[in-house]
């Protein structure tokens, strides 16, 4: 055997080995399902705070301070509006989480949805963080960056009506199963 | 012939296989056969393979061209029934849930076959070691299909009650200390092969105790069917969601979007 398939495979070995430990030792503590309406109870809660955060990267605020404060104080200004704006970016993300964390719930208690509906969910996330991380960095660098605050808009739109058609459909099946049960009684 | 064994490979065999039948009967006379029918197929195999190796090397010897092929033989029919027992473990696990158990067994089967192909193609060491890189291939699909299950369950935050979590860590645990076992003897054989024994049977039978335990666990234990939502509460839970995702997404459009005052 070569020393170098040697090496991968007692890696391989080892890392299968504490992945089963980590995620068992999780399960055994007990992550807890959230289901139901008890999953909303903390669904995102950063979004009222957005009418001020917006008004915060006004550029007349800016021209104003230049002008009556000098520019040392408006690029004060400016920076700490952008470290503000990215903060509620991070918190925003989180909220985006929770509502990946709902729709999981949702998939798994959904007998019917079907796998590509979760690679499709899977996907969106992973565009999402990515495209999150751009738009971070460029907010990192003062540019308000559009586009890409834009594109992420487009990708909670389409998870929120993926969402809304696996829920109609569980939703119609839970009825029709009550109205078989109810026609049986009778 | 088997007096000339080490006495302590004689002692952890006979532990080792009165451990695999105080399993068999426990699954037996508890009735869990039913639950587990693919777990005591392997364990029926396992212990028919020690009885027919107890009279190959009686009668045959351990050099014997007879006893390394059928012994070998013998082992594919046992690693294919572990194989099936995990399947079994794994729908335990996510099986309730249909919808997830449809993307689940897919993506696992299709890393176990990768990761089985890979190890195959990778290790090109020519016929001397091939059994032993077969059964490492096997080793690690089987480790694949474990790990993937347990790593699926987190994700969706399902719950894996005792039973099924011992089983799966002592299905893990014995492919990776196998492939481990096996990678240290094909690359340190002079040194190895004395102890490789030992130690696959010392390994073993710490997982039989964990399968005792999970099978002890398992004659307890309340397993919780999943059911639907009342048509009531999806109903209830759907705008909500879509309301939080909608401002969610209003929000970040307009994030950054300067508001300009009115005339």
């Amino acid at each position: 055997m070569s020393a170098a398939f040697f090496i991968l495979a007692v890696v391989f070995a080892l890392a299968l080995l504490a992945l089963l430990l980590l995620a068992s030792r999780s399960s055994r503590r007990g992550r807890h399902r959230r289901d139901g309406l008890a999953v909303l109870d903390s669904a995102p809660q950063h979004l009222c705070h957005m009418g001020p955060i917006r008004r915060s990267q006004d550029g007349t605020d800016l021209h104003y301070v230049a002008n009556q404060g000098g520019r040392e104080l408006a690029e004060r200004l400016r920076r700490e509006r952008h470290e503000v704006a990215r903060l509620y970016l991070d918190s925003l993300r989180g909220d985006f989480e929770q509502l990946l964390r709902i729709a999981r719930v949702v998939a798994l208690l959904s007998p019917e949805i079907s796998s590509s509906h979760e690679y499709e969910r899977v996907r969106l996330a992973a565009q999402f963080r990515f495209r999150f991380q751009l738009v971070k960095l460029r907010l990192l660098f003062g540019d308000a960056a559009m586009p890409q605050v834009a594109a992420l808009g487009e990708m909670v739109s389409t998870l929120a009506i993926r969402m809304e058609a696996a829920m109609q459909a569980l939703g119609e099946r839970a009825t029709l199963a009550a109205d078989l049960a109810l026609s049986s009684e009778r | 012939m088997l007096s000339s064994l080490p006495a302590l490979d004689l002692v952890l065999w006979a532990l080792t296989t009165l451990g695999g039948l105080f399993l068999f009967c426990l699954i037996l006379g508890k009735h869990l056969d039913r639950e587990f029918p693919f777990l005591t197929i392997y364990l029926g195999a396992n212990l028919l393979q020690t009885a027919a190796q107890f009279f190959l090397y009686h009668f045959y010897g351990f050099t014997s061209q007879v006893t390394y092929m059928a012994v070998w033989s013998s082992q594919a029919v046992i690693v294919t029934a572990r194989a099936l027992a995990t399947c079994e473990f794994c729908f335990r696990v996510l099986g309730h849930y249909r919808g997830v158990w449809a993307l689940a067994i897919r993506i696992l089967l299709a890393s176990g076959a990768i990761v089985l192909v890979l190890t195959l193609a990778f290790s090109r060491d020519g016929f001397r070691y091939a059994v032993m890189t077969l059964e490492m291939a096997s080793e690690a699909f089987i480790a694949t299909i474990v790990v993937g299950t347990v790593l699926f369950a987190r994700h969706y935050q399902a719950q894996i009650g005792p039973s099924a979590l011992l089983l799966g860590l002592g299905f893990g645990l014995n492919s990776c200390l196998k492939i481990l076992n096996d990678a240290i003897l094909s690359r340190y054989w002079r040194n190895y092969s004395g102890t490789w024994n030992e130690v696959a049977m010392i390994g073993f039978a710490g997982v039989l105790v964990l399968w005792v335990c999970a099978m002890r666990a398992a004659v307890t234990e309340y397993v919780p069917r999943p059911e639907l939502q009342p048509a009531e509460v999806y109903r209830v839970m759907a705008p909500q969601m879509n309301r939080k995702l909608a401002e969610l997404n209003e929000q970040l459009v307009r994030m950054l979007k300067p508001e300009r005052p009115g005339p």
